[in-house]
């Protein structure tokens, strides 16, 4: 087990340095320029060309990228070209926003899905089954930006409860504000996440039921209770564990569209603004801590199953 | 003495009723659309970094008003020789910055001479070109400033009106002032939060007693025009500054806790050509399309009737502005004549692509809704290619690599990109250039006006772009919001006299 986890580790470091790789490499592709969108339509080129040269723009792509991936390696993951701020405080001040959203969401999402899911499997074909797929089906299919609308729409222009419609001046030290700004965007995304996580709950449930050794706790005469929550549920435990590592992966992308519905600046938000400036050095780091977030994510619930499942073995 | 006690009164009370309507404190946020990548204008240029600190945090020796004037800022009176070459200016006593350093003529000094300094690299300071006039400056004595310059230029109190000529402490380094900008106005910089707001608070030093009402201003940066809306439904945000969409206004305009406000800014809606080549330099291809364009529909069908129509680069509150919006006006059969004439038919159409930055939800639905009425008329096929606002100024505004493209240009007074040639247009005309240089040499303001009517017809003759319309200053603020300034057309929002109840 300890060699597996450090063989993955080795494995885990290379695949976030692919990472880096191909977003500096996409990048360049893109068309735009950092000093250009800096500067806007009203400078000369002379202004753009000085401003180059002061953001060190006017050096090769590979010497930028060695500077970047050097200082990365010393812990320092550089300068923003838009905010001429370290990228590590922007990105740990975004996470502090965004974080909080992606874990309480997903807290919920699991609260609501599970027991929903089971209800649907255990009741397989029932009305309240054709219910449950039905709403899951319309919360998936529903774009999150149009619920989010939907939502400041209905609790604060109609039944007007006091929530504020964007993250508050001042961030967490308004922490009456702050947290009352993010109920909106967690429901937003914890409705869609649990409407994707209910199908997988039922699915994986109702595979579980179908199996011999069910039948078998079944024909011993074990009560259904039993049968459900000592045999079924921990067996259907492994794919929606799976899935959850990867949702939360997920979540924190998808974030960027809530984000920016609700007015609160996190790592989504903060991406999109990277990627619009072409700020290189700052969409480096957003990706770079991204990926080590579904790398860990990965790797953990590699090793979940080993907890979970007797069968699985690293040895 | 009997006779003037009722005046005298009246005037007492109604400078009491003046005293009392104004109520000092409070705070209020207002909502712009962009972030800008910094605060200093003469670093960095962009028209929300104007609207933010143009007169609330940095100040010049002149400022532009919301109605468009030129009135004293740090200097409080001017001359100028009758060679119009040199400007005296008197600079304003006992003025001191936000880090309590006095202002001084060695202020002004220092910032005009790196302004004009050519090698941008050294100084950091935008647009040298526009300074170059400038031979020498002198301070005579503590209290005065001489410009002395080389040609005489009508455009140079415009110029030190210019968010470029706003002037910080000496010895302030740039980068510093970048993030944290101190100047002389009302407001001071308290604080820059990336991605959310940037906070201003009440100069107690500022030399206007009793100015400004407000404790505190935050600038909140909201690019979606519905969570703008939502926010100030909420009472999150008092002011939407600009960019309200105009079926918002329609519907804040019926509800009493808002006031929606409208009018005519300088910035113009300009459907720009590739005038450098094919099909775009046949002067019939450029005119068949502004014939083909309907204005009228445009504003009201795309902006819901917010909008003034203009015919040439200039909107109708500047200076010199000659009303040529029914100039080429509608007429789709001269347009299909003028297009057969060039060889396009509906058999043998011109395809072309019309490019959209997404960002500018304005210029976006006029792009999107001016197509529509151009492939209406039958020997066009135009395509429309939407890119984001980078990949727009690479493509367009950088390598011209581009047949027609709309965007809105907000500075004031910027007909003259017209007489340069690199401009992303490609506007090459020597009989425009000389028009140009005339205005800026003019001996008068009634020659200058001469030659730039002429140069707005010129352009307009050529069809050298579609002005579909000057943009409106379309936004709205809460009810308690009181004295917001009517008139948009200073480069800032200015808040010192704004007042909350």
């Amino acid at each position: 087990m300890f060699a597996y986890t450090i063989r993955r580790l080795g494995f885990a470091l290379v695949t976030l340095w692919l990472a880096t790789l191909l977003v500096f490499g996409a990048m360049l592709l893109i068309p735009g320029n950092p000093a250009q969108a800096i500067l806007g339509i009203e400078a000369t080129p002379e202004d753009v060309a000085a401003l180059e040269a002061r953001l060190g723009l006017d050096r090769p792509p590979l010497e930028r990228y060695l500077n970047w991936l050097g200082g990365v390696l010393r812990g320092d993951l550089g300068q923003s070209i838009r905010y001429e701020t370290p990228i590590a405080e922007l990105i740990v001040a975004r996470l502090g926003i965004t974080l909080p959203i992606v874990l309480i969401s997903l807290f919920l999402a699991t609260l609501w899905a599970v027991p929903l899911g089971v209800l649907a499997a255990r009741r397989a074909g029932s009305l309240v089954d054709l219910g449950v797929s039905m709403a899951s089906l319309v919360g998936i299919v529903l774009p999150s930006f149009w619920v989010g609308l939907m939502f400041i729409y209905i609790f604060i222009v109609w039944l007007k409860l006091p929530l504020p419609t964007s993250f508050p001046i001042g961030g967490w030290a308004n922490l009456e504000r702050a947290l009352a700004a993010l109920v909106l965007p967690v429901l937003t995304v914890a409705l869609a996440s649990a409407a994707f996580l209910v199908r997988l709950v039922r699915g994986s449930v109702l595979e579980v039921l179908s199996q011999d050794f069910i039948r078998t706790a079944r024909a011993k005469g074990l009560l259904e209770r039993q049968v459900l929550y000592k045999h079924a549920l921990r067996n259907a435990a492994l794919p929606v564990v799976t899935v959850l590592g990867l949702e939360f992966a997920n979540l924190l992308i998808a974030t960027v569209v809530v984000e920016t519905v609700f007015g609160i600046p996190g790592l989504g938000s903060l991406s999109l603004t990277a990627i619009s400036a072409r700020d290189y050095p700052l969409v480096q780091g957003v990706v770079l801590v991204i990926a080590a977030f579904i790398v860990l994510m990965n790797l953990w619930v590699d090793l979940l199953y080993a907890l979970l499942d007797p069968r699985v073995s690293y040895a | 003495m009997k006779r003037w006690f009722p005046i005298v009164g009246l005037v007492l009370v109604a400078l009491a009723g003046w005293g009392l309507a104004q109520q000092r404190g409070g705070a209020i946020t207002i909502a712009i659309q962009t972030e800008p990548a910094a605060w200093d204008p003469t670093q960095v240029a962009g028209a929300d970094i104007s609207r933010v600190v143009y007169d609330n945090v940095l100040q010049g020796l002149v400022k532009r008003n919301p109605k468009g004037e030129i009135v004293p800022s740090l200097a409080t009176r001017w001359t100028v020789s009758d060679s119009g070459l040199t400007y005296t200016f008197t600079l304003r006593q006992g003025v001191k910055f936000h880090d309590g350093s006095d202002f001084t003529a060695q202020d002004v000094l220092a910032k005009f001479n790196r302004a004009r300094n050519p090698d941008t690299r050294a100084s950091g300071h935008l647009r040298p070109d526009l300074y170059r006039d400038i031979a020498n400056i002198t301070s005579p004595n503590p209290n005065t400033v001489v410009f002395n310059l080389r040609q005489p230029n009508n455009d140079f109190l415009f110029i030190l009106s210019r968010p470029e000529s706003l002037i910080g402490p000496r010895n302030r380094s740039l980068a510093e002032q970048r993030t944290q900008p101190i100047g002389t106005g009302p407001f001071r910089f308290a604080g820059w939060e990336r991605g959310v707001a940037v906070r201003l608070e009440r100069n107690p030093n500022y030399y206007l007693q009793g100015l400004p009402y407000l404790d505190r201003v935050n600038f909140r940066f909201l690019g979606d025009g519905d969570a703008q809306l939502a926010g100030l439904r909420a009472g999150d945000l008092d002011v939407i500054a600009y960019s309200l969409l105009p079926e918002n206004a329609v519907v804040l305009s019926r509800d009493n806790n808002f006031r929606v406000f409208s009018g005519t800014a300088t910035a113009e809606a300009v459907a720009g050509f590739n005038n450098s080549r094919p099909p775009f330099n046949d002067v019939r291809v450029r005119r068949a399309i502004t014939l083909a364009t309907n204005k009228d529909e445009l504003i009201q069908g795309a902006m819901l009737g917010y909008g003034t129509k203009i015919g040439s680069m200039r909107s109708p509150g500047e200076a010199c502005y000659v009303d040529l919006s029914n100039f080429n006006a509608y007429n789709p059969d001269e347009a299909r004549r003028l297009l057969a004439e060039a060889g396009f038919t509906n058999q043998n159409p011109l395809r072309f692509t019309f490019n959209l930055a997404a960002e500018f939800p304005y210029e976006r639905r006029i792009g999107e809704a001016m197509v529509a009425q151009l492939n209406r008329l039958g020997p066009l096929q135009v395509s429309i290619q939407v890119t984001d606002f980078n990949t727009w100024i690479q493509r367009v505004f950088t390598q011209a690599d581009y047949a027609m493209t709309i965007i809105g240009h907000v500075e004031a007074n910027d007909i003259g990109n017209y007489a340069n040639p690199r401009y992303y247009w490609r506007y090459n005309s020597p009989r425009f250039q000389q028009l140009f240089t005339q205005y800026l040499r003019a001996p008068n303001q009634t020659k200058a006006c001469e030659a730039l009517a002429a140069a707005q017809r010129l352009l307009a003759e050529d069809a050298a772009g579609v002005w579909v319309m000057s943009l409106p200053a379309l936004g709205a603020h809460r009810a308690r919001v009181q004295n917001w300034p009517e008139g948009f057309l200073s480069p800032g929002i200015s808040v010192a006299e704004v007042w909350v109840r």
